[in-house]
């Protein structure tokens, strides 16, 4: 037999050998290359669905909300002047309120209304040319007269199809439509996003219009030519006084960003747990080519002894663990095409369905071709023990490590005093288990870091998840703790209305026994002098001193003083202390521009993160009116809401915990999705990486085990042995993960949040203890504890004093 | 074929005792139907060729493997019937080690390797167990090493602090697995001395070896072939000037037994001491 020959032998039967520790090391190639594979396919899925849409609906690049009368001989004069103008619309809208919406199933089996929604529903025509509203064939679809398409969200969470029936109560009886379809909606597809389009036909809208009861608002939409300066369009528009705006305006940027938000989450969390079970698989691997070498020593040194080079030994070892991988990584990529299905499921209903390129297969062939090549560079430095090792100590002694380093650590254990002095029963284990600990530290160092990694990625979703959760949070929507919000908001041109309409809704909150007390505030439209000119600010008047919202930097603004949300600031260039120049503030209304001092900045991804506070008398009137209510203990923020809703159909109240669960809806469902797919992967991982790290310690402490039968360990004591040491480790893995996520992991989340443009530039974590600390970790010690259940099976069932033979 | 002798109540009676390997195909029979006693005080030599059993037979008298088949008395309890955890508890407390290389914890230092079984039985408090393991190490001439980690100490060193780790229960046997298998003379000597020594205590030691300097040391000897017990001796107890002459005469035995291969026996068996 050849050389190459006889080390191909040794090799397969070493395969045959550890079949069980060689299958646990495959299946982690599996799990690392299926979430990485899975990552780029949602990411890849993610970008080309929304691509696929943005190219067939054409959102607008620039838009810019208004309730009121549209002067559109001053558009066309815009339009005129600006050349980068490829085309303008402006899309008349029907809102309702929400309580006035029905539905009802065509089987009659199930109706309901929307009063519980916070978002507008607006009832639109189909556009011509842009910003086309697509249905489930990805076509810009015209309803036939009778019929409406809903919205994708809206008839998932109340289960409509097609033959259901929608209605609405106008000012003139019920209109009833049949929803024919959903629509897929680019730039109002998120829960961010603050209203949603119901299409149906012109003759409808019109017939719907003239009944009474709605409220028209416009969208005032422009595509711009390719490569146009959208900021400076913005600028020139804003800077023009006879132009619509009063509502938000919005960049084609933003409306992506608002839309990739939730997807874009999962891929992002499937890409960190992949990264960190790249990293566990690493570790394993290290750790289970030392561990071969080290108990094949005697065989390697042979090979090595009858002139076999070790390259050739390193170079056949190497292959067999690159064939391991290239096994678990082909298996990993292909399950990815069947996980892809699931987890791209809500992308495909959201968006349009994207068309496969080679992208499509290129992006998870090199997600794993970079796991599998993780793999060969890991094997490879761990192999290059076997040309460092002794030949005559692996022949005679049977050692692979190095004699310098053993006589140190053999030092090192002789200048140690007595650990087990005073110890009896079960103190003992527990001493013998810890001097084991503590002497073989190095190897057993694996399992804390893998459980630390794996708290990791267990508790930082579930700690975000928790803080959206959380009603704390509330202080990152701009609004002070409160047990209920109620929105007024009319017409610009209707600020009488509103502010009557606010009125009797604060009279009759101010007058309610359940509520303790309320806090009312106006939203002006202000100009600010930002460094690029003047910005529109919607700033919230009213008495802030009392205020319990969390401010980043500074405080509550005093008279003269106005508070602004993050991203306001930046856009501004101010920070605490600093002037900013208003216009439009004040009694007279006018383009007086008043000075105000920046008197603090906090976190806030309501209204699309731009929002601003100044202190002050509420204004006499204006158009948009926000009501924040405390209650008194015991009642029921949801029930008296929804009376709220059904006495004042014209403001929209809510709890302010379903304001934020409706507000981070979206979001928070990826992020559940995400937090169960990386539990469940990290559970697998630690079971694997115990089983598999008990299963090689099992070989090498053979004959401890041995002299420990000698000395009257029953197979029960030796397992308890184990079990002690596996728990301890586990649990110091634990507590570092929990350490590195409270601490470390707020700062990963707050960056990448930060990063996400929503608003929010530093987010506390506010887990469930009882999750966090409790339930979560009590999950991976019962992952951790499948190692030591295998390893006392294998310890029942042994030939023991083979152990000392 | 039974080597008792049936004045004394034996210690150690085994009957019957069988031993077979299913993992080989076809499965091995190492021991086949082995009747022993072993006499209170006595120090019994196993001898036999590599793969007689004979180290088989000391794991299975030992508790440490089960036998197929047979039983075992130990000071009239049966053993095999026993459950692990019992079983245990007698080996803790009734029975001491020796093993052919020296077994220790790496991760602990002679002392408290030796330290280990007694602080397990508790049959002394946990001071006493330490004065009691100090005077054993004393007694070896190996106190200077009690710290030291197990890889520095010399292979005879360890051998005897095996002997002093045996000891440290106080048992009833010390079973010894070719003790001096892996020791030069100088070393084996050492080791044979403490032996004899602790057999003039009055502990009853049951020896496996194929060295005829080791089982000169032995009031009796048993020969093991193919599994079954080919012989026996009788030779008294050992004193220092008898020595050569004793090491002549287990040679004498063994050369009289034709211990050599047999022709046409199936197994191969060299005595390699």
């Amino acid at each position: 037999m050849s050389t190459a020959g006889l080390v191909r032998r040794y090799a397969w039967n070493d395969l045959q050998r550890n079949r069980g520790t060689m299958l646990a090391l495959v299946l982690l190639f599996v799990l690392s290359a299926l979430l990485m594979a899975s990552g780029a396919v949602v990411l890849e899925r993610l970008s080309g669905a929304v691509d696929r849409m943005f190219e067939l609906s054409k959102p607008p690049h620039f838009l810019q909300m208004h309730r009121g009368e549209i002067d559109r001989a001053a558009l066309g004069d815009f339009a005129q002047r600006h050349d980068q103008i490829e085309d303008w619309l402006v899309q008349e809208m029907l809102g309702f309120p929400s309580a006035v919406i029905s539905w009802e199933h065509a089987d009659g089996s199930e109706r309901g209304d929307l009063s519980a929604s916070m978002i507008d529903h607006l009832f639109v025509a189909q556009n011509d040319g842009f910003d086309l509203l697509l249905d489930e064939h990805d076509t810009a679809v015209d309803p036939a007269p009778g019929t409406v398409f809903v919205p994708v969200a809206l008839a998932r969470e109340n289960g409509l199809g097609p033959g259901d029936e929608l209605a609405v109560e106008t000012a003139s009886g019920t209109r009833s439509l049949e929803i024919a379809g959903t629509v897929r909606d680019a730039q109002m597809a998120s829960s961010m996003s603050s209203s949603t389009r119901l299409l149906l036909a012109q003759e409808d809208l019109d017939r719907l219009r003239a009944a009474g009861g709605g409220a028209s608002e416009s969208l005032i939409e422009y595509r711009l030519e390719e490569g146009a300066d959208t900021g400076s369009f913005q600028r020139d528009y804003e800077a023009d006084t006879r132009l619509p705006h009063d509502g938000q305006a919005v960049t084609g940027a933003m409306i992506r960003l608002i839309t990739v938000f939730s997807d874009g989450l999962i891929a992002i969390a499937l890409m960190f747990a992949s990264i960190l079970l790249i990293g566990i698989a690493m570790l394993s691997i290290r750790f289970v080519i030392r561990s071969t070498i080290d108990d094949d020593v005697r065989e390697i040194g042979a090979l090595r002894a009858i002139g076999i080079p070790h390259r050739t030994i390193e170079s056949l070892l190497l292959a067999r663990y690159g064939a391991m991988a290239a096994l678990g990584c082909a298996i990993g990529g292909v399950l990815s095409a069947f996980a892809a299905q699931p987890l791209t499921q809500g992308i495909r209903t959201n968006f349009a369905s994207p068309p496969s390129t080679w992208l499509t297969f290129a992006a998870p062939g090199a997600a794993v071709l970079l796991v599998l090549a993780t793999v060969l560079i890991v094997s490879g430095a761990s192999l290059r023990r076997i040309r460092r090792l002794s030949v005559v100590d692996a022949l005679v002694h049977g050692r692979a490590d190095v004699p310098r380093r053993r006589r140190r650590a053999a030092r090192g254990r002789a200048h140690a005093s007595s650990r087990l002095a005073g110890a009896t029963g079960r103190l003992l284990t527990l001493r013998l288990a810890l001097a084991d600990l503590l002497a073989q530290r190095r190897r057993w160092l694996l399992l804390p870091t893998v459980m630390c990694l794996g708290t990791l990625l267990v508790t930082l979703p579930a700690a975000l998840l928790a803080t959206f959760d959380n009603p704390r949070f509330t202080s990152y929507l701009g609004a002070p703790q409160s047990d209920l919000r109620s929105d007024v908001q009319f017409a610009a041109e209707d600020s009488a209305a509103a502010t009557e309409a606010a009125a009797s809704l604060l009279a009759s909150l101010a007058a309610d026994p359940r509520i303790d007390a309320v806090r009312p505030y106006a939203t002006l439209r202000e100009e600010a002098a930002g460094p690029e000119g003047w910005d529109t600010v919607g700033i919230e008047v009213g008495d802030h001193t009392q205020t319990d919202l969390k401010f980043r930097s500074g405080g509550a603004p005093a008279e003269d003083e106005v508070a602004l949300s993050v991203l306001n600031a930046d856009r501004l260039g101010v920070a605490v202390g600093d002037d900013l120049d208003l216009r439009g503030i004040g009694a007279a209304g006018g383009d007086a521009v008043v000075t105000h001092r920046v008197s603090g900045i906090y976190q806030d991804i309501t209204s699309g993160g731009y929002t601003a506070k100044a202190q002050g008398a509420v204004p006499a009137e204006s158009h948009r009116w926000t009501l924040y209510a405390q209650l008194s203990p015991g009642a029921d923020p949801t029930v008296v809401a929804s009376e709220l809703n059904t006495e004042f159909p014209s403001a929209k109240t809510l709890a302010m915990q379903e304001y934020t669960a409706q507000t981070l809806g979206y979001a928070t469902h990826a992020l559940r999705t995400s937090a169960l797919i990386s539990t469940v992967f990290a559970l697998l991982a630690i079971g694997l990486i115990s089983v598999l790290f008990l299963r090689l310690a099992f070989g090498r402490d053979r004959t401890d085990l041995g002299v420990l039968t000698a000395l009257g360990f029953s197979a029960g004591e030796l397992a308890s042995l184990i079990w002690m040491k596996t728990l301890i480790v586990s649990a110091l893995g634990i507590l570092a993960g929990g350490a590195l996520a409270s601490t470390v992991g707020s700062t990963l989340v707050s960056a990448a949040l930060a990063l996400s443009g929503t608003g929010i530039s530093r987010l506390t974590l506010l887990p469930n203890p009882w999750i966090s600390c409790l339930a979560l970790p009590l999950l991976l010690l019962a992952a951790s504890a499948l190692g030591p259940l295998a390893y006392d099976r294998r310890l029942r069932a042994a030939d023991r004093s083979s152990w000392l033979r | 074929m039974t080597g008792t002798a049936p004045t004394a109540l034996p210690l150690l009676r085994v009957r019957g005792l069988e031993k077979k390997f299913a993992t080989t195909d076809p499965p091995t029979r190492v021991l086949e139907g082995i009747d022993l006693d072993v006499r209170r005080g006595e120090f019994l030599a196993i001898m036999g060729a590599s793969g007689s059993g004979k180290s088989t037979l000391l794991y299975s008298v030992s508790g440490m493997d089960r036998p197929t088949a047979g039983t075992v008395e130990l000071d009239g309890d049966e053993l095999t019937t026993l459950g692990d955890r019992t079983l245990s508890a007698i080996r803790l407390t009734r029975m001491g080690f020796v093993f052919q290389q020296a077994r220790f914890l790496e991760n602990l230092s002679v002392r408290d390797n030796v330290l280990l079984p007694a602080l397990r039985a508790g049959k002394l408090g946990a001071r006493q167990a330490e004065a009691t393991v100090d005077g054993l190490l004393e007694r070896f001439g190996i106190a200077h090493i009690a710290h030291h980690g197990v890889t520095e100490a010399s292979g005879g060193q360890l051998q005897r602090a095996s002997l002093a780790r045996a000891l440290a229960t106080d048992p009833a046997i010390v079973f010894a697995d070719e003790p001096t298998g892996a020791l030069d003379s100088a070393m084996t000597r050492e080791v044979l001395d403490a032996l004899t020594d602790v057999h003039a205590d009055g502990t009853t030691i049951l020896l496996v070896t194929h060295d005829p300097v080791c089982a000169a040391r032995a009031e009796r000897l048993i020969r093991l072939r193919d599994g079954v017990i080919a012989a026996e001796r009788e030779q008294g107890l050992w004193a220092p000037e008898d020595e050569g002459a004793r090491e002549r005469g287990v040679l004498d035995w063994l050369a009289h037994h034709d211990f050599r291969q047999q022709p046409g026996s199936g197994r191969g068996e060299v005595f390699d001491g």
